[in-house]
């Protein structure tokens, strides 16, 4: 919407108008591939996917299966595939991933958005510094300490590990969101008789709520999608879907896979859209599916 | 109705040399209005958040009612701030913002809903209740602010800049809102400003502070009277300032030497700056006493009064006469100017000034009782005299 802003003014009035509305119509098709991008780029790819899920036998040159079934789901749906377990668990790691990033990242976040400080600029530097290294690399070195103390191959091993990605968003977005925060809000619930608990309750929680399901969100999404840290510290003990996921693509199944995809995808899209309405406050990090 | 003593109370924050505010001696009287008036970064904020348990003291005492407070947490202290920027809960209904120290103290809902409409009655904003804090205009905002603070009936009301966000006329409809309200009320205020008419619009007593010192503390007309500085003086609108040497009831300038009448006689002999208001000067008095004669440099009409720039010798001098002399005369004029005698007034001289940075009422040792009270100054512990 840029565009609309950087309108010239002519000198006859007439003009201007005329010139205001090619301007417009440019902003509106701009938005309108905009738009296109969006859904061939994000929603397009599932479509074959969900194409798969429901194939029996596929080949080419046709367009779409010559035989259908609903193999791949019943399989995705029952014991035998795990996929029930993983997707159980997988929300579990998730959940309390999330919570710990949140808890960890919040005092952390307001430290870094409302104080300046020597050497703010190495902490930032080092906060962010997890999602910049390659994951397998960090990993490996973590594995050997994770086996020393005797976190590898368990739950807790895999929520630890998984904080390592997370933290960085969640830190980074509370900072951001605290850098426009009033700390005198809080000062002035105080003197008219709010405790510390109460006055984080009604007046900051509320206040930051918005930024805080952003920073929620991204630390979940970042957990669920996690490959590489769960194999190498979880070791085949603790099964999420991504580690599901690859093992049935290079299984070859591409019928399973796909359902198993769907599985994997949906829940995001699914809390992205639940959620989209109350991140679009005034400090929201992101824009509301639905609303103007 | 409550009595707030600070003494000897610094503050310096954490990472810092200066003494943000430094032995401050300070009483404010019960039910009055007290104004803490100083430029930026004299202190005066820090000292309110101090007072309302916002920011921890490094040394020092703060009483109310001769209990100590320092150790009582913001949330229990009964000091309600009023911020500058109003600071409503922009996600709470008026209602809600106006109700939220009851709800803190856990009343039930329907006092809670009494007592609301009640206050916004008193700041007069009724039926607002269901408004949003962005719906209302500043002023409005303001006395929601007030109302929230007022309804919790705090042990005392302080203020930052009450009036400095406001419009000029806005800001005499305020000022005469919480004027009466505070009569109402009888609550103890303390209100921080840098702007010298505020606080003496305002304040039953006004506390001058520079660079986290008191400097000066009195009634409002202490400081257009009897400034206990030319820096002081200045800050109350002084510009004319003469360097003088008192002998005994009079005083010897370059431009002659004039009676002096009232506190000023006070005054210990020898160097000092001897200080007259621009509106106390008289042009074209009726007797000659203390009169001289001075070139008129340049008039400038205001509507409500003229303001003229003289030449005594080579002394400028700011007049301030009545409206209607600006038909009488003009500039090049020669005109005879009347220092009032009972309204000169002697400052420390600067270079006694420099050598004595604290101007406390030692200055003048021999100054009888009532010009000591005139210069109330009780500052540091060695320079105490009350």
């Amino acid at each position: 919407m840029a565009q609309v802003t950087n309108i010239r003014t002519v000198s006859g009035g007439r003009e201007s108008a005329a010139a205001e509305v090619m301007e417009r119509k440019r902003a509106n098709f701009v938005l309108w591939i905009v738009n296109a991008a969006i859904i061939v780029g994000l929603v397009l790819p599932l479509v074959p996917l969900l194409i798969w899920s429901f194939s029996k036998t596929w080949f080419w040159p046709s367009l779409l299966p010559q035989t259908w079934s609903t193999r791949a789901w019943q399989y995705v749906a029952s014991d035998t595939s795990q996929v029930p377990s993983a997707l159980g668990l997988t929300v579990f790691v998730g959940v309390v991933v999330t919570v710990v990033s949140v808890i960890i990242g919040l005092p952390a976040g307001r430290a870094l958005g409302l104080n300046k400080f020597r050497g703010k600029i190495l902490v930032e530097f080092l906060i962010l510094a997890p999602t910049i290294v390659p994951g397998l690399a960090v990993a490996m070195g973590i594995q050997v300490a994770f086996i020393k103390y005797g976190l590898a191959d368990t739950l807790l091993g895999v929520i630890l590990v998984h904080l390592i990605p997370t933290l960085p968003y969640v830190v980074l977005v509370l900072a951001g969101l605290f850098a426009n925060y009033n700390p005198e809000y809080e000062q002035q619930a105080r003197t008219l008789g709010a405790g510390p608990v109460r006055t984080f309750w009604h007046v900051t929680l509320p206040a930051i709520f918005p930024g805080l399901m952003a920073a929620a969100l991204f630390a979940f999404l970042v957990s669920w999608s996690q490959y590489v840290l769960t194999v190498l510290i979880g070791g085949g003990a603790v099964i999420t879907l991504p580690v599901l996921l690859f093992s049935f693509a290079g299984g070859g199944d591409n019928a399973i896979t796909g359902a198993l995809s769907i599985v994997y995808i949906a829940p995001a899209i699914l809390i992205l859209i639940l959620t989209s309405r109350s991140l679009t406050g005034e400090n929201a990090a992101l824009g509301g599916i639905g609303k103007k | 109705m409550t009595h707030v003593s600070i003494t000897k109370l610094t503050k310096v924050y954490p990472g810092s040399q200066a003494r943000s505010v430094d032995s401050l001696d300070l009483e404010m009287e019960s039910g009055k209005i007290t104004a803490m008036l100083g430029p930026s970064v004299c202190g005066k904020t820090t000292t309110l958040k101090m007072v309302a348990g916002l920011l921890n003291p490094s040394a020092g005492d703060i009483r109310f009612d001769s209990t100590s407070v320092v150790k009582v947490a913001a949330e229990k202290r009964g000091a309600v701030m009023v911020f500058q920027n109003y600071l409503l809960f922009p996600y709470m209904s008026i209602a809600d913002n106006v109700g939220f120290g009851l709800r803190m103290r856990g009343e039930n809902q329907g006092t809670i809903k009494k007592r609301v409409s009640e206050i916004l009655g008193l700041v007069q904003l009724e039926g607002m209740e269901n408004r949003r804090p962005k719906q209302l205009s500043g002023g409005q905002q303001q006395r929601v602010a007030l109302a929230r603070a007022l309804i919790v009936n705090p042990r005392g009301l302080l203020l930052d800049e009450p009036l400095s966000n406001l419009d000029a006329h806005l800001r005499d409809e305020m000022r005469e809102l919480i004027l009466t309200i505070q009569k109402e009320t009888k609550v103890t205020t303390i209100f921080v400003t840098h702007d010298q008419e505020e606080a003496v619009l305002l304040a039953d007593n006004i506390a001058l502070m520079f660079d986290g010192l008191l400097h000066q503390q009195g009634g409002p007309a202490d400081f257009y009277e009897r400034p206990v500085s030319e820096r002081a003086a200045r800050f109350f609108g002084g510009v004319n300032f003469v360097p003088a040497t008192k002998i005994g009831n009079s005083v010897q300038t370059a431009i002659g030497r004039f009676a002096l009448q009232g506190a000023a006689v006070a005054v210990p002999d020898g160097p000092a700056t001897l200080t007259i208001r621009p509106e106390s000067l008289k042009i074209e008095p009726a007797d000659t006493l203390n009169a001289v004669k001075a070139y008129v440099r340049s008039i400038i009409y205001v509507g409500t009064y003229t303001r003229y720039k003289v030449l005594a010798g080579s002394q400028e001098l700011e007049v301030i006469g009545p409206s209607e002399s600006v038909h009488v005369h003009k500039e090049g004029d020669t005109v005879l100017l009347q220092l009032l005698p009972d309204r000169l007034w002697l400052v420390p001289a600067p270079d006694r000034a420099n050598s004595e940075p604290r101007p406390v009422s030692q200055t003048f040792p021999d100054a009888p009782a009532e010009a000591l009270e005139a210069v109330d100054m009780t500052q540091g512990a060695a320079t105490n005299v009350s």
